[in-house]
């Protein structure tokens, strides 16, 4: 199994606000050139400590990712660290213009030489009151916009889109991609549709956060779309993406996640939300999920967000926990950011990342292998 | 079509104007007093659009000494119009008297919007040194749209303004922002981009105060929005008015062909 870091850029300034979004007047531009600075270098430990992968992804108009647009990080990433696979995880293809996004991703897949993998995610409700996307299109729009973006990077000639959502008469993507047919493309198996749609469009198959045997439903239907459509995944189109934190001892890691307010998901960017916006966040996750629009969600009767445990304690325990879901799901890839949703000290992540560089690495490199 | 009314509240025959059915909106116009707009038509077709002469602006005087005051004597006008909990719209100075409203009485209002509101006034003009010209021009980017922008009645002004200038003192009013910091009610903040009266940066200081709320910004407007933009301003403040703060969601059907 490989496993892959997920850097999220999380802004090291005491101030993080307590909704969404947090207000430009916060962001002190010296604890941005910090983070940026303090992230590349912890990427480069990383990949010290056998790291398959650098990952980033879209997030905005909050501390918590600094990355509105991960390309340009990407890009940053893959020239500093010249011999480092990179990938990006993803970009929020609903809420933005997939032809511009093949644009991009070409350019990069160019800049790195071929060390490019991508993934098209839906995004979290939040990010659909970014540029004015209609929530309930976001299903329809993302499949069409996938679609788009694969034939913008394989069709040779100049040619036209008469799609239902996206309508572009002229499109010809320069530089052309340098990967054949294009880098790999993963999407959420959060969802099974997502799933049916990957294994049915020969797309890798991630996911993020949640109950390993729910995953493991969807692992069966995106092999059953795949073995329709003529092919069949490898544990490498397989990927599983979690919090982690190794420490000496399980208690170690334990004080020091909960010193840095353990726990994640999305409820950590509304502390201090009105109920007003809850209701809002709650109608546009029920439109994600494909609740009509004229049903006005009450978010004091949504199901709560489940996360699994995250991959917190001594090597061994993280361990048997990689372990078991490992044996669950059979992915080929590990994709973990370091601590929780907020922002982990600089020496903690530098002494983390060495312990699972001499722990971990060297265990998960040889899982899977037969 | 509005209609013109007459109620006895607070020691005043007051004057209002009201057009259609539906949730209620109480309207506190400008210092000008009550200027009919399509804008306000248009609201009109889905709510009970209620605009209110404030007392003093009529024949009688009002020796009110601030805009709690005055927000009390609104507190009156609403329960005698039957009004208990409804939508607050001011403009202006109507603003400036709304966020004292609000403050007071918050259970009573759904949800307030705020049209260039007159109460914080940081690198704002004084309309008082503008020319004629100017004065349309601070007012009005489009002052051709219908109604036409036109100078304010020398004997009105003579007659208002005293009270005006008494109420809007110099508007940085701390203890109304500490007030204003617990209030729940959601609130919709809009300045034209080109205010020439008061400067849109204001409204940041209201959406830094006030935790349920939104800033938005009108493009091509002065610091009448509804009379420059009204389709615009019918747009923002209806979905607003409809939808609370789900009008931050796009409804738009973005389908091009089935």
């Amino acid at each position: 199994m490989k496993i892959e870091f997920f850097h999220t850029m999380n802004y090291w300034g005491p101030d993080h606000g307590d909704s969404w979004p947090a207000p430009p007047r916060i962001c002190d531009n010296d604890f941005v050139a910090a983070t940026i600075e303090n992230g590349l270098v912890e990427c480069g430990t990383a990949l010290d400590a056998g790291f398959d992968r650098l990952n980033f992804a879209e997030h905005h108009y909050s501390p918590k990712q600094l990355t509105p647009n991960p390309i340009v990080l990407a890009a940053v990433a893959g020239r500093r660290f010249p011999d480092a696979q990179i990938g990006v995880f993803g970009t929020d293809l609903p809420i933005n213009n997939p032809v511009r996004i093949a644009e991009e991703y070409s350019m990069l897949d160019n800049l790195l030489g071929g060390r490019l993998r991508i993934g098209m995610l839906r995004g979290t409700p939040n990010e659909y009151l970014t540029y004015g996307t209609n929530p309930w299109e976001s299903r329809e729009r993302y499949e069409e916009g996938i679609l788009l973006l694969k034939a913008c990077f394989t069709e040779p000639e100049p040619f036209g889109w008469e799609g239902r959502y996206y309508r572009f008469r002229n499109i010809a993507v320069w530089p052309r991609r340098l990967q054949d047919p294009h880098p790999s493309i993963m999407i959420s198996g959060n969802s099974r549709d997502g799933a049916v749609f990957a294994g049915t469009h020969r797309l890798d198959l991630g996911f993020s956060y949640i109950d390993p045997a729910k995953c493991a439903e969807h692992v069966a239907v995106y092999r059953e779309a795949a073995a329709e459509a003529g092919w069949e995944p490898t544990p490498d189109n397989l990927q599983y993406r979690h919090f982690m934190y190794v420490a000496n001892t399980d208690d170690e890691a334990r004080e020091t996640m909960a010193a840095l307010g353990a726990g994640g998901g999305l409820a950590a960017l509304f502390p201090g939300a009105s109920p007003d916006l809850m209701q809002t966040m709650g109608q546009i996750g029920a439109a994600l999920a494909g609740v009509p629009q004229h049903v006005v969600v009450d978010p004091s009767m949504a199901p709560p967000l489940s996360m699994s445990p995250p991959l917190y304690g001594s090597p061994d325990t993280v361990l048997r926990l990689i372990n078991d879901i490992h044996d669950v799901l059979g992915m080929g890839r590990l994709e973990v950011s370091l601590g929780t949703i907020n922002p982990l000290p600089h020496e903690s992540m530098l002494s983390s990342l060495k312990l699972i560089g001499e722990e971990i690495v060297p265990v998960l490199h040889e899982m899977g292998v037969s | 079509m509005f209609t013109e009314g007459v109620v006895d509240a607070a020691g005043f025959h007051v004057r209002y104007l009201s057009a259609g059915d539906g949730p209620a909106v109480l309207y506190l116009p400008g210092a000008g007093g009550p200027v009919m707009t399509y804008a306000l038509d248009a609201l009109a077709e889905r709510y009970r659009v209620i605009v209110v002469e404030y007392p003093g602006w009529g024949a009688q005087p009002n020796d009110v000494a601030d805009f709690d005051g005055l927000a009390a004597q609104i507190a009156d006008i609403a329960t005698a119009l039957g009004l208990d909990r409804f939508h607050l719209m001011g403009t202006s100075f109507g603003g400036a008297c709304a966020l004292h409203f609000v403050a007071a009485h918050p259970e009573r209002v759904e949800s307030l919007v705020l049209e260039a509101p007159g109460k914080y006034r940081e690198a704002s003009v004084h309309p008082s040194t503008l020319s004629p010209e100017e004065f349309v021009q601070a007012f009005r980017s489009h002052p051709e749209r219908v109604p036409h922008m036109s100078p304010p009645d020398p004997a009105f002004m003579e007659r208002v303004w005293p009270t005006v200038e008494r109420l809007m003192g110099d508007g940085a009013d701390d203890r109304l922002l500490t007030r204003l910091a617990d209030v729940p009610t959601r609130t919709l903040i809009l300045f034209g981009r080109d205010d020439g009266i008061i400067n849109p940066i204001n409204g940041r200081t209201l959406r830094r105060t006030l935790r349920n709320s939104s800033l938005q910004y009108v493009f091509d407007a002065a610091h009448d929005v509804q009379s420059d933009r009204p389709e615009a301003f019918v747009d923002v403040v209806g979905d607003f008015l409809d939808r609370g703060m789900r009008f931050l969601i796009n409804y738009d059907d973005g389908l091009i062909n089935p």
